[in-house]
């Protein structure tokens, strides 16, 4: 993500949208708004499905994330990049719904997973290419990377989701986080050295079975 | 003595380059030992391979079609936010403006007016109707001083003093039922008492 081209694109964008929303060309406003959504809308329901776990929810996280960025653009300095200061919305969004889920749940018994679920969906899913053997192994494969990454402290896995698989610096991630830079390297490599460990556990154990 | 490297250092590496978002910076020993330069490539091809199936993971999840609902339902809920909000009419149906403060008064004071008139009016008809004639109410229906009407209860009326009342009150109020007679016998009767408090001490 650091220095990526689209971001000096973003920047603008973001600019424009903020003007014509000035100028009360609310129309052109959105529609200009719309390439903003196309160019993180990905990335966004990526970080909120790792974040909560589900895909509906990681859906609701993101339209809500996108239209409180949008009413709130008046708020957004240039000086950032926007792909920060919208992450921070999102992830602030997404910590929230964990609350309210984790409140919700302690008054709730849990359902076994029925059809319609996210495994469900997957395994519905048909495969291209490689055999059912390697999809199955891949699937096992990133049940297990799932598993242990779940099984991380928060911050941890917050910090590598962001910094690894989204590619930000720790500067970004400290930025959109709330937390000092140092700490996000701390735990960055402590997240890395946790999930050798983990996998390295779920590889022992599958080479015993 | 050729020490190698442990997996913490590589982990240190890795942490290192992807917080400054750069390329792994060479380590001195990785270029001078072989097993630890492979070791160090299959500790990186394990991390690639983790953002690989967590991207997989994703798109399997969520797949394009998906996405692109979530991006026109996120554009139809833009366009509500700027909307000004609806307001729902209630009750349903439009109810008449109200009449400007001067009707209203005028309205109220006319209504006034027509009560009080109305009551002045009442009150000399009446009046009227008592200073004037015989009264044209039907004599069955007139109830005379005792508060009997002679049409509705002639027994009553003939009946004399209270005691022969209170004799007729209690023969009306004899229960109908020959297993409550035993019990009634035990209660006092009201003529009981007149006759204890009449009698001489």
């Amino acid at each position: 993500m650091a220095g990526s081209p689209g971001r000096e694109a973003d920047g603008i964008a973001a600019s424009a949208v903020k003007a014509l929303q000035a100028e009360g060309r609310l129309p052109e406003a959105r529609e200009r708004y719309a390439e903003l959504v196309a160019r993180h809308q990905r990335r966004a329901t990526r970080i909120a499905f790792h974040y909560v776990r589900d895909s509906a929810e990681a859906d609701e996280a993101v339209q809500d994330a996108f239209v409180k960025a949008y009413s709130h653009l008046s708020t957004f300095r240039e000086e950032l990049p926007f792909e920060v200061w919208f992450t921070r919305i999102l992830i602030n969004g997404c910590l929230d719904r964990i609350k309210a889920r984790t409140r919700r749940e302690r008054w709730m018994t849990s359902m076994p997973d029925g059809p319609g679920g996210e495994r469900d969906f997957a395994e519905r899913t048909p495969g291209y290419g490689p055999s059912p053997e390697a999809v199955l192994l891949s699937r096992e494969r990133r049940r297990q990377v799932a598993e242990a990454i779940a099984r991380l402290p928060d911050r941890q896995r917050s910090v590598f989701m962001l910094s690894h698989y989204e590619g930000c610096t720790s500067r970004e991630v400290s930025a959109m986080t709330g937390l000092n830079e140092s700490t996000v390297r701390v735990h960055l490599f402590r997240a890395i050295r946790k999930l050798r460990v983990l996998l390295g556990e779920d590889a022992g154990r599958a080479r015993e079975k | 003595m050729n020490v190698h490297l442990d997996e913490d250092v590589f982990a240190e590496l890795w942490t290192n380059a992807i917080a400054e978002g750069t390329t792994v910076a060479p380590h001195p020993h990785l270029q001078q030992c072989t097993e630890c330069r492979l070791r160090f490539a299959s500790f990186s091809s394990w991390l690639d391979e983790l953002r690989t199936d967590a991207i997989a993971d994703f798109d399997e999840v969520v797949p394009a079609e998906r996405l692109a609902a979530q991006r026109s339902q996120i554009l139809r809920r833009l366009e509500t936010t700027e909307r000004p909000a609806r307001v729902i009419a209630f009750p349903k149906h439009p109810v008449e403006s109200p009449r400007p403060l001067a009707v209203r008064r005028w309205i109220a004071g006319a209504a006034a007016a027509a009560f009080i008139v109305g009551l002045g009016l009442g009150q000399l008809l009446n009046l009227r109707d008592l200073s004037s004639g015989p009264s044209t109410f039907p004599a069955d229906r007139m109830v005379d001083a005792r508060g009997t009407s002679p049409g509705v209860v002639p027994a009553l009326a003939t009946i004399g003093n209270d005691e022969e009342d209170l004799a007729a009150l209690e023969a009306a109020s004899m229960p109908h039922y020959e297993a409550l007679r035993a019990y009634d016998t035990f209660t006092p009767r009201a003529a009981d008492f007149v006759t204890s408090s009449r009698a001489p001490r």
